[in-house]
């Protein structure tokens, strides 16, 4: 009743004029009015508002540009009937009554318009955009320098290496012949696929992702707990963060004396439960696992429910939803693109993930610990370090064929998680 | 209130950040680590009581010298240290002091060093691109380092040359037949040294010598044998002139009553129980320390020709374990196994050397040790460091009781070095010499034939001892030394292969190197009773080192080099594979299980092209 006096008292003020936009979110046409409020598109429920803009059409040096600089023209205006014709299209100045008006905070400037209903205009870089265009450049060519030398080129240096082939010719000078391309290596690699050693690997690899995975939620209410500042937050914080702020190694060395020296003492009879004959070291190494990873996923989590907005959460309270209805309504949906991507990276790594082995075991895992990503390290870091040319060891070409045919596996797994991810998964809107 | 509360909060989280620290290593060995020491060290020992050698110290400044060049050194600063080598740069730098040479068209009239000591393999240091006028270094495959020439320039003058500071002496003297066949690499029609061995890895058992003394650990000169099970004690003396004659079938040798065989040590461990634990290792690294103790085992047994196999795969096998149809090991009416020879191809058979008797015994010695609870509770618990283990090895004083307390302990024979802190600080509280306490024990052999033959060889003069070599170290110029500078760099090398400079390495690491010096009696006397027996062993025994001028070894040498996964097993042709850390033992399997299931494994890796022939 409110919104529909204010609605009246300012449509009795001036005559709206009438305009078509372009719902930013989903893109339909809407036809709205210019006054001070917000609207929500009917099709997508998005949120917007319109501001009436002048539009630049030409873009002039800096001394004569303007003191305020418009945008440039976002939404549609294709004038209809009642509209005004327009020369230079503009967005509105200010929010304009929808049919169906919600207040709105910011407005917001709809999708492009039409090449049509707008002449287009060549635009020229003034100098201090070339300046800052030129800062960009440089601040980010060590990184990309970076990402080209140490991943496109390491990964193609492994790619073209896994089609080589080592032979050593007769004494004294047993030089070296490399072929520069066989799809031998190849052949061994689907060899060692159906072997008993990847059957085991792989088993015990799924094995430790599903394990870690389950244990998301509990990551999730970790971090909704957070959010909430519920009794004892900043408390769960720094435990939960804290195997991210000190080494891992020195985690780990205090993870594994806590169950080797103390917990015996402090139960005596449970003995080494990091003993491969008598103990749980592969529970152990979940529990590890688990409790390392809150950190980061928790870290993310709480960021992402930080960014809600504090007016959906009122208006849900307003609704009557609080505890489990907000959390399964509101916090799960608009962090799932959040949670995807740890899935979808979790996925994508499973096959170089060591999942701490390693640091707990060094070389003397059990087969019942031994992961995939553990075996990479130890066979080729370990016994290789670092020679990692085709020059350097002759061996190496069947360990890049190995990555080589993992990737081609994992990629399309990858793939298929983010598509059901996006398929089945809650809407953020 | 809530400001000092947040404040006393940041205090405690940085705080338990220093548990950082935890990560460091434990009590620190003589000097520093990043080159130079900062005075005296006390190292090495002599039976005068007089327990330090004034090791020097590399930073000093020489007199007169006032432009001296900086070459550069990678020391490998790992179980040995670097005070040996600031020792011998502290003498080489008085030995250069005022003689001018010019680099780039300057006059230097002395040499000064930059070292670095770092625990970087040279593997990874290859790839790295540093370059480094000098490199000690150890795990070194060295003809692929050659191949892909990275690192090493060519020394051959070096090697053949007469030395300067050893009249009518060369270095290639000091090599074996077989090092100077290895070291020596014929690249684009040119045979050349590009570098020589550094100093010599062996692992096996190191005794407390005091305790064997006090307790009477010692086996009695024409013991019962039946007393060994029924009244052990019956077995053993403190009488020094009762022992047995030891491994080297000589009475009134430093190895009288020492176990000659595997029975007797075990006899030797029975007695031991009660009062101590028999022997220790590692827990955390007990997968490469057991690979390299059943290596050394492995070719205790097998001797030089059939140990080297191991790595040439070309000859013939003579000790092959037979399998009977059902797999287990063929024994003949007397128990014993039953061998037989097989030539060995490496591109179809090599594989065959996995049933080497002498890995079948090795995996015996360490099945027994597991399964009659020699070891303590550390050799099986993966938090278990190898310097915790010398520290209860040296000092028990942080067990629960001390009857845990280890009475030998398998490690390298580099561990006085790793142990140098907490021995100076045993001797600093009981006034006692405690590097005068330990010994290195002859390993036992298999069966009494296989000692009965060994007393033999002693008493004929001959090599009766087969050491492994497991650590293919090396000392090299590097690269891209600048011409001008390699005659600096020669004549440093030649300077610390002089027989003198050998002995100071013995007497400061208590170690040897892995070259043909000879110490006078005087320089033996300042060697710790460890380093006097591991000299003595050395002395008459033929060593195995990982190298070979074979296609096949050429081609696999950073497999054949690397102990991770060497000894593994997998007990059928569809199991996952298993690894040396006797954690197989315990679960119920026997040595004979495990050592067909490391043939297996083996015939696996030629069956699916995992090595590469």
């Amino acid at each position: 009743m409110q919104e529909n006096e204010i609605l009246n008292a300012n449509n009795s003020s001036e005559k709206a004029e009438k305009f078509l936009v372009n719902c930013p979110s989903c893109g339909v046409t809407l036809k709205v009015s210019d006054k001070n409020y917000a609207f929500a598109c009917p099709n997508c429920q998005h949120l917007l508002g319109i501001k009436k803009e002048t539009r630049i059409v030409e873009e002039v040096v800096l001394e004569e540009q303007p003191l305020e600089e418009t945008c440039p023209v976002a939404a549609t205006i294709a004038a209809d009937e009642a509209a005004p014709a327009i020369d230079t299209p503009i967005v509105a100045e200010t929010p304009i009554v929808a049919e169906t008006p919600i207040m709105a905070e910011t407005p917001v400037v709809g999708a492009p318009v039409a090449a049509s209903a707008i002449p287009a205009k060549k635009k020229k870089i003034s100098k201090s955009n070339r300046a800052d265009l030129i800062f960009y450049c440089i601040f980010l060519a060590w990184p990309v320098l970076q990402f080209l030398v140490f991943y496109v080129g390491v990964n193609m240096n492994s790619i073209l290496m896994s089609f080589k082939k080592i032979t050593v010719g007769p004494a004294p000078e047993f030089e070296w012949r490399i072929d520069p391309f066989t799809w031998e290596q190849y052949g061994k690699v689907f060899d060692w696929l159906g072997g008993p050693d990847f059957r085991n690997m792989i088993g015990v690899t799924l094995k430790s992702f599903g394990i870690t995975t389950l244990a998301f939620p509990l990551g999730l209410l970790f971090a909704y707990y957070i959010f909430k500042k519920l009794p004892f937050w900043g408390g769960f914080r720094v435990i939960l963060f804290l195997p991210q702020i000190l080494s891992s190694v020195v985690v780990a060395l205090i993870y594994k004396n806590f169950f080797v020296e103390c917990v015996p003492l402090l139960f005596p009879g449970t003995g080494n439960l990091l003993d491969p004959v008598t103990g749980q070291p592969f529970t152990l190494l979940m529990i590890y696992n688990i409790w390392f990873g809150f950190g980061t996923s928790v870290l993310m989590y709480s960021n992402k429910m930080s960014s809600i907005d504090d007016e959906i959460i009122e208006s849900a309270h307003i609704d009557g939803a609080t505890g489990v209805k907000e959390f399964w309504h509101i916090v799960l949906p608009l962090t799932y693109p959040t949670i995807s991507v740890f899935l979808i990276t979790g996925v994508a790594q499973i096959c170089v993930n060591q999942f701490n082995v390693h640091q707990m075991f060094q070389y003397s895992a059990d087969p019942s610990t031994r992961v995939l990503g553990y075996w990479f390290f130890i066979d080729v870091a370990g016994k290789f370090k670092d020679l990692q040319s085709v020059d350097g060891a002759a061996e190496l070409p069947f360990y890049a064929a190995i990555g080589v045919i993992l990737t081609f596996i994992t990629i399309p797994i990858a793939l298929g998680t983010r598509w059901a991810l996006e398929r089945f998964g809650p809407s953020e809107d | 209130m809530k400001k000092t509360v947040n404040k006393l909060l940041v205090w405690l989280l940085a705080g338990m950040m220093c548990v950082s620290t935890a990560a460091c290593g434990g009590a620190p060995a003589a000097g520093t680590s990043t080159g130079g020491n900062s005075g005296n060290t006390s190292v090495g020992g002599n039976t005068s009581g007089d327990t330090s050698i004034d090791v020097g110290t590399s930073e000093e400044e020489i007199p007169g010298v006032t432009n001296p060049y900086s070459l550069t050194v990678f020391n490998f600063d790992g179980g040995y240290g670097h005070e040996w080598l600031d020792a011998a740069i502290s003498r080489y730098k008085k030995v250069r002091a005022g003689k001018e040479f010019t680099v780039d068209g300057v006059t230097y009239d002395g040499v000064d060093f930059k070292v670095t000591n770092d625990k970087t393999l040279m593997s990874a240091m290859a790839t790295s691109g540093t370059h480094y006028d000098i490199w000690l270094e150890e795990q070194v495959p060295y003809n692929q380092l050659i191949r892909s020439d990275k690192t090493f320039a060519k020394m051959t003058d070096v090697m053949t040359e007469e030395n300067p500071y050893e009249p009518g002496v060369t270095l290639e003297s000091k090599l074996s037949a077989q090092q100077q066949e290895f070291y020596k690499v014929t690249k684009d029609g040119e045979t050349d040294y590009y570098g020589l061995p550094h100093y010599a890895g062996y692992v096996g058992i190191v005794y407390n010598k005091y305790y064997f003394d006090g307790y009477g650990w010692y086996l009695k000169d024409g013991y019962n044998k039946a007393d060994l099970v029924e009244d052990i004690d019956a077995c053993f003396t403190d009488d020094a002139t009762a022992r047995t004659a030891g491994p080297d079938g000589m009475k009134g040798t430093e190895d009288d009553g020492l176990p000659t065989t595997y029975e007797e040590f075990y006899a030797l461990c029975d007695v031991i129980t009660g009062t101590r634990t028999p022997i220790s290792w590692t827990g955390r690294h007990r997968e490469g320390y057991l690979s390299w103790f059943t290596q050394a085992m492995m070719v205790n047994h097998e001797g030089l020709e059939q140990g080297a196999l191991n790595f040439s795969f070309d000859g013939t096998a003579e000790n092959l374990v037979v399998f009977n149809e059902d797999g287990s090991v063929k024994t003949d009416a007397d128990g014993n196994i039953v061998t037989e020879s097989v030539a060995i191809d490496a591109a179809t058979n090599g594989y065959e050397l996995g049933r080497q008797a002498g890995k079948y015994y090795a995996f015996k010695f360490l099945e027994t040790i597991m399964e009659r609870g020699y070891h303590t509770d550390g050799a099986v618990n993966p938090t278990y460091e190898q310097t915790t283990a010398q520290e209860h090895f040296i000092d028990g004083s942080g067990l629960d009781a001390l009857e845990d307390m280890p009475a030998m302990l398998l490690e390298g024979v580099w561990w006085e070095m790793e142990a140098a802190g907490i021995l100076d600080a045993m001797q600093q509280s009981s006034g006692q010499d405690y590097r005068q306490r330990y010994a290195f024990m002859p390993l036992p052999c298999a069966t009494e034939a296989e000692a009965a033959e060994r007393a033999e060889k002693a008493a004929r003069g001959e090599n009766y001892y087969t050491l492994m070599d497991t650590h293919n170290t090396i000392c090299a110029i590097g690269k891209e030394i600048k011409s001008e500078v390699y005659p600096i760099a020669k004549d440093f090398i030649q300077f610390i292969y002089t027989d003198e400079s050998l002995a100071e390495f013995s007497k400061i690491t208590n170690t040897t190197k892995a070259v043909k010096y000879t110490m006078s009696e005087e320089d033996k006397a300042q060697l710790s009773s460890f380093g006097r027996s591991l000299l003595s062993i050395t002395e008459k025994a033929d060593v195995v080192y990982g190298y070979a001028k074979t296609s096949f070894y050429q081609q696999n040498e950073m497999s054949l080099i690397n102990y991770n996964q060497k000894y593994s097993a997998r007990y059928t042709s569809d199991s996952a594979y298993v690894t040396i850390s006797v954690d197989e033992f315990r679960k119920g399997k026997t040595a004979a299980e495990y050592f067909r299931g490391h043939w297996i494994y083996e015939k696996y890796k030629w069956d699916h092209n995992e090595v590469i022939k």
